[in-house]
């Protein structure tokens, strides 16, 4: 993000985007903090937290412990927590006073590993990345740590990359999951909604890898490189666009061969706010379904690997303005907090599509399913 | 968990009850001043929203520094955000707070010179350095204090007194309907003033001119320390209590400390009898109900549990992460006199195990609500509006209501924009 934000509020950071991920593990995790990067998460960045008996805490770092570099302290509280709730993974999160100091969290958790026999993984997070990064991170150390090479594939086993809370509304979810299913694709992991460890043990019996959101980029490429599994760039957004989707599917499957779906492009009066993969998934979307371009508006960062097609890398506050105030877009399709950088004078239609990462509980309506035909009745009343 | 009074040092567990106003919210009761935060961008994720759900976002601003600022100091960047900031604000505010977060107390940034700069290139506003540094939680001045001294730092010194009366360290004033107001008014204050009332940064300034300062809540000792050191404004402290005669106390200490051998002593009689009378009925009405209290709801648990056990109440739990100061003799009669009471840690490790649920419990305190499964609930926080005999008569009244209803209590913790 860049520098002076006068509207709207930061975006989730990195050390919630790992605890996201590992959220449905049964783990003791750990923020390396005072008390505040955890408020962020368990307040604002993780909507199953209320009712959850998910394990994450804060370290209680203070001080004195800081400046003496005094790692005991925090190892002997995450034993003593680790006696107590018998996890099958203990995960150290950093945060940006560890990042000053330069804790070595991999380090920690190394000796941790080494003194309680249980495995042990550490993020060096910082709180200046996006969630999408710690998702990322986060997936990737289990997968290189805990995916066996299977003996063999199953032909029509996907795994779902980036499906965060943070992104998708359980609704959105569940819409998802039910597209595999009633395509008769079986959904072998999740990542990372439901995840399990025999999932992530069982994720390279894939066939296909599903990339939802920016966050799931990093670990499909790093699972085509280790177990040869291709991977699909796409959510399927709109009726049409998800029987294409589906076609996409099972070319993948057929040929083995990797696909980032591409909207022809052109000159366009809408505008698509959040994650790149998002952004994409509704141009393609509002081309298949309505014969409409638009243009990508990404907040969390562009992915430089992808192939471009009105693409816009908007890093700060004052680009996502400019973008919405400039006069040339009409209709908006965005977070409805962003609504806040829309001047009096400019003459736009703004659709809501709610994101977590953004507005967190803070939008005031509930989540909204983008998937398949759920989003035509939302697309058909900005043609 | 221990349940024997002992405190353990474990990882934290935070609720989605856990919080309180943050300091992005204290900070705002200064009239007519603007927040700048100078900090990586999640560290102001939790104040921004927070600030959004009390509707306070158009008093505040973010600037972001990254790993490359951090490693270089990022003391100019400190002038240049608030030059810039400044620049598109519509209206320049008559005091700014600059925040830096907590990894500021590493890098060793000059806030003193930054605040004497920016000063000096605005003369029209006043500047504080302010931290959001629960990194210090356990110091001298954890950031509730840091920022109250700050907020009341604004206030200067008056060449006049005019009789009025502070309260000070309380987030919330105390209500109009508690006798402290007609007492006050009685023996010749002219107001009982709260920061929360003001507006405008001038007519705040008033506070200056009051005779002196009843601190109703710790966080707001040093802030008063320093009023007594600069502005010659004397203070007490006088912590909220529910027990009678603690508060007969209170008011003769508070009657010697404004008019010495001067105004005759209020006569408390009626305010006594009537919470008297509300604590009988309440006792009656709840009969064995057990009670669990709550460190969120009250700020002196075991003061509360001391009362409510004198009155006939049954204590069954009582959740405090520490003891401060000011509760420990209590603390200390309630482990004596009181043994079955169960005394938690609502940050303990192992409050996510969930295994001490009792639904058929009143809690003050939504945390405790939250942890326990209360089907009765009162959402009382920090003690707010209440003091002295109406503190009291409120207290039953709201624990009589809270027998009769069922609560929905994820509507209440997300409303209230609780933040860490």
């Amino acid at each position: 993000m860049g520098k002076l934000c006068v509207k709207l509020p930061p975006f989730s950071p990195d050390y919630s985007g790992v605890c996201s991920a590992i959220f449905d593990l049964n783990c003791v995790a750990v923020i390396h903090d005072a008390s505040g990067c955890t408020g962020n998460y368990t307040g604002y960045d993780e909507p199953r937290w209320y009712g959850s008996k998910t394990a994450i805490f804060c370290s209680g770092l203070r001080e004195i412990d800081a400046i003496l570099g005094d790692d005991e302290k925090m190892i002997q509280k995450v034993l003593d927590a680790t006696e107590s709730l018998n996890p099958e993974l203990i995960v150290l999160i950093g945060s940006p006073v560890p990042m000053v100091i330069g804790t070595d969290m991999k380090g920690i958790a190394a000796d941790i590993e080494a003194r309680t026999g249980i495995p042990c993984l550490g993020f060096d997070t910082t709180g200046t990345r996006y969630y999408s990064d710690g998702i990322a991170e986060a997936c990737l150390a289990l997968m290189e740590r805990f995916t066996r090479m299977p003996e063999q594939k199953i032909p029509n086993g996907v795994n779902l990359l980036g499906l965060t809370p943070l992104d998708f509304g359980s609704s959105a979810a569940s819409d998802l999951k039910a597209a595999l299913a009633q395509n008769s694709l079986e959904l072998i992991s999740s990542f990372c909604d439901g995840l399990t460890m025999e999932a992530v043990q069982n994720a390279a019996q894939a066939s296909l890898n599903l990339v939802v959101s920016q966050s799931g980029l990093q670990p499909a490429r790093y699972m085509e490189q280790r177990f040869g599994i291709p991977y699909l760039v796409q959510i399927p957004i709109g009726r049409k666009a998800q029987e294409n989707w589906l076609k996409a599917v099972h070319n993948c499957l057929n040929e083995q061969k990797s696909l980032v779906p591409c909207a022809a492009g052109g000159e366009t009066d809408i505008l698509v706010l959040g994650d790149e993969i998002l952004c994409r998934s509704v141009q393609l979307g509002l081309e298949a379904d309505f014969g409409l371009t638009a243009d990508c508006g990404c907040l969390f960062g562009t992915e430089s690997e992808l192939p471009e097609t009105n693409i816009l890398n908007l890093e700060d506050e004052q680009k996502i303005e400019e973008a919405i105030t400039c006069g040339k877009y009409r209709r908006i399709i965005g977070d409805p907090m962003l609504r806040m950088l829309i001047h009096p004078e400019t003459e736009v239609d703004f659709f809501d599509l709610p994101s977590y990462c953004i507005s967190s509980k803070m939008s005031g309506m509930s989540p909204v399913s983008c998937i398949g035909e759920w989003f035509n009745a939302f697309l058909a009343e900005i043609r | 968990m221990n349940s024997c009074g002992c405190f353990e040092s474990t990882l934290h567990y935070a609720t989605p009850a856990h919080g309180g106003w943050g300091v992005v919210r204290m900070g705002m009761l200064a009239p007519e001043s603007y927040q700048l935060f100078i900090c990586p961008f999640a560290c102001g994720r939790h104040g921004a929203l927070g600030a959004l759900k009390q509707g306070l976002k158009d008093r505040i601003s973010y600037y972001y520094v990254d790993q490359s600022d951090i490693i270089n100091g990022y003391d100019d960047l400190i002038l240049n955000a608030v030059e810039e900031l400044l620049r598109v604000l519509k209206k320049r505010p008559r005091a700014m707070f600059v925040f830096v977060s907590c990894l500021d107390d590493l890098i060793g940034t000059d806030c003193d010179a930054a605040e004497a700069e920016l000063e000096l290139r605005h003369p029209d506003i006043q500047f504080r350095m302010a931290h959001m540094n629960p990194i210090t939680l356990g110091s001298d001045e954890p950031p509730p204090i840091g920022i109250q001294k700050r907020i009341y730092s604004l206030l200067s010194k008056q060449p006049e007194r005019d009789g009025g009366v502070n309260s000070i360290g309380n987030l919330v004033a105390v209500d109009l309907e508690c006798e402290l107001h007609k007492m006050l008014t009685q023996e010749g204050v002219s107001g009982l003033r709260h920061v929360s009332q003001y507006q405008d940064f001038d007519k705040w300034q008033e506070m200056a001119k009051s005779s002196a300062n009843l601190v109703l809540m710790p966080p707001g000792m040093k802030a008063a320390k320093e009023m007594e050191a600069r502005c010659g404004i004397p203070y007490r402290f006088f912590p909220v209590s529910y027990d009678l005669d603690v508060v007969a106390e209170q008011y003769r200490g508070i009657h010697e400390f404004l008019r010495p051998n001067t105004a005759p002593i209020y006569d408390v009689t009626a305010d006594r009898e009537a919470a008297e009378k509300a604590v009988e009925h309440t006792v009656k009405k709840l009969g064995k109900l057990p009670l669990i209290l709550d460190s969120s709801a009250v700020v002196r648990p075991f003061s509360l549990a001391k009362a409510l056990g004198k009155y006939g109440f049954t204590v069954h739990r009582i959740f405090a992460q520490e003891v401060i100061p000011s509760d420990r003799e209590a603390f200390e009669w309630v482990t004596e006199h009181m043994p079955t009471v169960e005394i938690l840690q609502p940050e303990h490790n192992d409050i996510v195990k969930f295994d001490r649920r009792f639904p058929g419990s009143l809690s003050i305190g939504v945390n405790a609500a939250y942890i326990s499964g209360s089907e009765h609930v009162i959402d009382l926080f920090a003690d707010e509006g209440l003091f002295g005999y109406y503190g009291i008569r409120r207290l039953m009244e709201l624990m009589e209501e809270a027998a009769d209803t069922v609560i929905d209590l994820r509507v209440l913790i997300e409303d209230y924009g609780l933040v860490v």
